[in-house]
């Protein structure tokens, strides 16, 4: 018999991992939210998620500062985003072959550089992990403050961007300004919007937000940089934005659901339920998959999403 | 015209792009000078990364180390995809290779294939299953390693509990977690083995929050072959200060303090010995075993073994390391047998009565469980399974001794003694589909995918469906 005590532990177990499993798509997540509302969908996310794994390790690593690591990550992924920019806006290539071309290109770089800066060694070089913060008077709450305020920095800060995203998007000048250029850059144009400036703008900030959530693996989960660390979150990262209905709070509910689902099967294995784990593997999507069906009704997407503009083109 | 120049300048830079991103992967592997010795052409080629600090980081200094040791060249390629394997190991067949070390096991059937149109190129599959006249394969018998290290743990646990993660479930893992499972219970047969399976072998984080979950459910030990996820399974080990095992090689450097030990996989000797069966001309087209040696590059033809305790040797007790020291001997003396089992098994008994006495016979089945169990006096011992399978047995000697038929029906099966003490005898045989009933042994059954929990799962999912169908109209969700 388990004891009450002991089967508390298991579930804020459970939902703390949940937690930690869905902050790194969530960052990503509300990057990639932004450069689609401005009319730009960037397949390129997941190399993107590396170059910041990357270079928020090497910063690290070198400085011991993991705000420098961070900058360094947001950067890594923003130079990549402005090429995605330079490939979707100034040169107007097809907008899914230049985010696979990304995707590759980060991939690639990210190992190359690895490799030129450490060599092949057997025993990877790694950093301290980034330590947890309490929150004073929160942390000690029963059940909510193990669950809630007892993480690293960077899941507060995706927290935190949740509703400053939304009102960044919502209430600011310069979201009204993504929004119509996402919607219909021509009248945006005509407004005296500079579309390819706004453009980019919101690639670079989607890019640099990715790469944070790139970071959060190498930095707060492993304290290793790994080709492949990011083992595909860009792509699940991706999909939250269509099942968020590109608005920041379902986004946060996608991640969370996404989250959940995959600490509660890591929990129920590690239970020793006699459940076949293939069917467990499969919850994290096939939940997601039935909530989207449940809410299917019309896409939402931006008007003008994947669309180049062209000035002066009728 | 413009539009021209508009595609053509597209297509440069993606093919730019792709033609980097492509040089990254094969850009830092250098191919040595030779330093004399015979010109032999050696490649060694896999579908895992050189950088992953395990399986391929492991292989990429062996093959490094026949460069230094003896003047070879050593050409590599690295993370090449599962369907361009054929393509890979004939590129190099036709370019003169001499010797081929094909470094995972889904290189066996290409490699096959290949040998047979390239007769001069010696293609070794190490963690094959395969053979031919130019095709050899390693298969190290890495249970036996991992059987000490499932003792060990036993040994040492506080909570009673030992886990392992795994990257998926293919017959060599689940081969690999059986040993640790018999070595624990060797130790202490009332041991909790818990296990986990990623689906992943390039997910750290996930593989951090499995072994999280798993300290969270009373686990001292954890136990990984899981690739680059297994880094995440030792972070979580380390952050909850409880001890973790290493795969393939020593993982001691990742975290000191909480990589107690890790199984071993010897490859310099592995290697070394593929390519002295070529450069002595005596390549033999089979499947080697090679099983557990004491330590690295011991005699013998064992190539796995446990790393040393490095800086946690005083963590260990005295009498566990005699322990594992007697148990390491027994394993290599065959006097206890480690034997290969590529299905998850479980536990199984049964009674028997004869008289007024009650025999208990106890077991591991990859199938069925055990119906019944009758004790046809003086002659054989019969149990009715629910399903066919791979079965072990222990049948105490006061029932049945000397065994010499297992009949499944009224057909003979094979069978082996894999143990035998003074008071009873342990045998493993297949019970082939369609048969139910055995003369002198049984199995368990895992339980199936049962119709209640089909039930569950379409009620659960018609009902997320249907919540957030309708009340979510209530709550305005999906409104753009």
């Amino acid at each position: 018999m388990k004891l009450a005590g002991e089967t508390e532990a298991v579930i804020i177990g459970i939902i703390a991992s949940g937690i930690r499993l869905a902050t790194p798509v969530l960052f990503a997540g509300l990057g990639e939210k932004i450069a689609e509302r401005s009319g730009i969908l960037n397949l390129g996310i997941e190399g993107m998620m590396l170059m910041g794994a990357f270079g928020g390790f090497i910063g690290t690593y070198f400085t011991g500062n993991y705000v420098i690591g961070i900058l360094l990550a947001m950067a890594s992924a923003g130079i990549l985003a402005v090429l995605k920019g330079f490939l979707s806006i100034t040169i107007r290539t097809n907008q899914l072959a230049a985010g696979l071309a990304i995707w590759l290109l980060g991939t690639g770089l990210a190992a190359l550089l690895y490799r030129l800066t450490f060599g092949v060694r057997t025993a990877a070089p790694s950093v301290e992990l980034m330590p947890k913060i309490d929150i004073p008077g929160l942390s000690n709450l029963p059940g909510i403050g193990p669950i809630l305020f007892n993480h690293d920095p960077l899941v507060y800060i995706g927290f935190l961007l949740v509703p400053l995203t939304y009102i960044f998007i919502f209430k600011t000048n310069l979201g009204l300004k993504i929004r119509t250029v996402g919607e219909n850059p021509k009248q945006a144009d005509a407004l005296g919007v500079n579309v390819y400036k706004i453009r980019y703008l919101a690639v670079i900030v989607g890019g640099a937000l990715a790469g944070i959530g790139g970071a959060y693996y190498s930095l707060v989960q492993t304290g290793y940089f790994l080709e492949n660390i990011t083992g595909g979150a860009g792509w699940i990262a991706l999909a939250l934005v269509i099942f968020g209905r590109w608005k920041s709070q379902w986004i946060l509910v996608g991640a969370l659901i996404f989250g959940m689902v995959d600490a509660f099967q890591l929990g129920l294995q590690a239970l020793g339920t006699t459940l076949p784990y293939q069917f467990l593997l499969m919850l994290p999507y096939l939940i997601p998959i039935a909530v989207l069906v449940g809410l299917y009704k019309r896409t939402g997407a931006p008007a003008a999403l994947a669309t180049p503009y062209v000035r002066g083109e009728r | 015209m413009k539009s021209y120049l508009k595609k053509a300048s597209v297509v440069a830079v993606i093919a730019a792009l792709v033609l980097v991103s492509s040089m990254a992967i094969v850009a830092p592997l250098q191919i040595a000078n030779a330093q004399g010795g015979k010109q032999l052409k050696i490649a060694l080629v896999t579908d895992a990364l050189f950088s992953d600090g395990g399986w391929g980081a492991a292989a990429h200094d062996a093959a490094k180390l026949l460069e230094t040791k003896y003047g070879y060249q050593v050409a590599y390629a690295e993370s090449i995809a599962i369907p361009d394997i054929e393509a890979t190991l004939r590129q190099y067949a036709q370019d003169g290779y001499d010797l081929i070390i094909a470094h995972g096991f889904q290189w066996g059937d290409p490699a096959v294939k290949v040998g047979k149109d390239y007769p001069n190129t010696k293609i070794v599959v190490f963690t094959g299953l395969v053979s031919s006249n130019n095709v050899a394969s390693i298969f190290p018998m890495q249970q036996e390693g991992t059987f000490l290290l499932g003792a060990l743990g036993a040994m040492m646990t506080k909570t009673g509990t030992l886990a392992y993660v795994g990257g998926d479930q293919y017959p060599n893992i689940i081969n690999i977690f059986e040993g640790y499972k018999q070595g624990a219970k060797l130790v202490k047969p009332d041991i909790k083995v818990i296990g986990t399976y990623l689906g992943d072998f390039d997910n750290p984080a996930k593989g951090k929050e499995a072994g999280l979950a798993q300290i969270n459910n009373g686990a001292d030990f954890l136990f990984h072959v899981a690739d680059t996820s297994g880094h995440g399974v030792i972070q979580a080990a380390k952050e909850k200060k409880v001890y973790a095992f290493g795969a393939v090689l020593d993982q001691s450097a990742l975290a000191p303090d909480t990589v107690l030990t890790s199984f071993v996989l010897d490859m310099d000797k592995a290697f070394d010995q593929a390519l002295q069966m070529v450069v002595q001309n005596k390549f033999e087209g089979k499947i080697f075993k090679p099983g557990i040696e004491v330590g690295k590059g011991a005699s013998g033809d064992g190539i796995v073994y446990l790393a040393p305790f490095n800086q946690l040797d005083s963590k260990v007790p005295a009498d566990v390391k005699a322990k594992l020291q007697e148990l390491t001997q027994a394993v290599i003396d065959k006097k206890i047998l480690v034997p290969e089992r590529i299905k998850t098994t479980s536990d199984i008994s049964a009674t028997a009565k004869l008289g007024d006495q009650t025999y208990t016979i106890t077991g591991i089945s990859s199938g069925g469980k055990i119906n019944s169990a009758t004790i046809n006096s003086g002659k054989s011992i019969k149990f009715e399974f629910d399903k066919a399978g791979d079965i072990e047995l222990t049948l105490p000697k006061s029932v049945i001794d000397g065994i010499t038929v297992v009949k499944a029906g009224d057909k003979t099966v094979e069978f082996q003694e894999i143990s035998s003490s003074d008071s009873a005898s342990t045998i493993k045989f297949v019970l082939p589909e369609g048969s139910s009933s055995v003369e002198i042994s049984g199995t368990t059954v895992v339980p199936e995918f049962g119709t209640l929990v089909a039930i569950v799962l379409a009620a659960l999912l018609v009902g997320v469906i249907g919540i957030v169908r309708f009340k979510g109209a209530l709550l305005n969700l999906g409104r753009p």
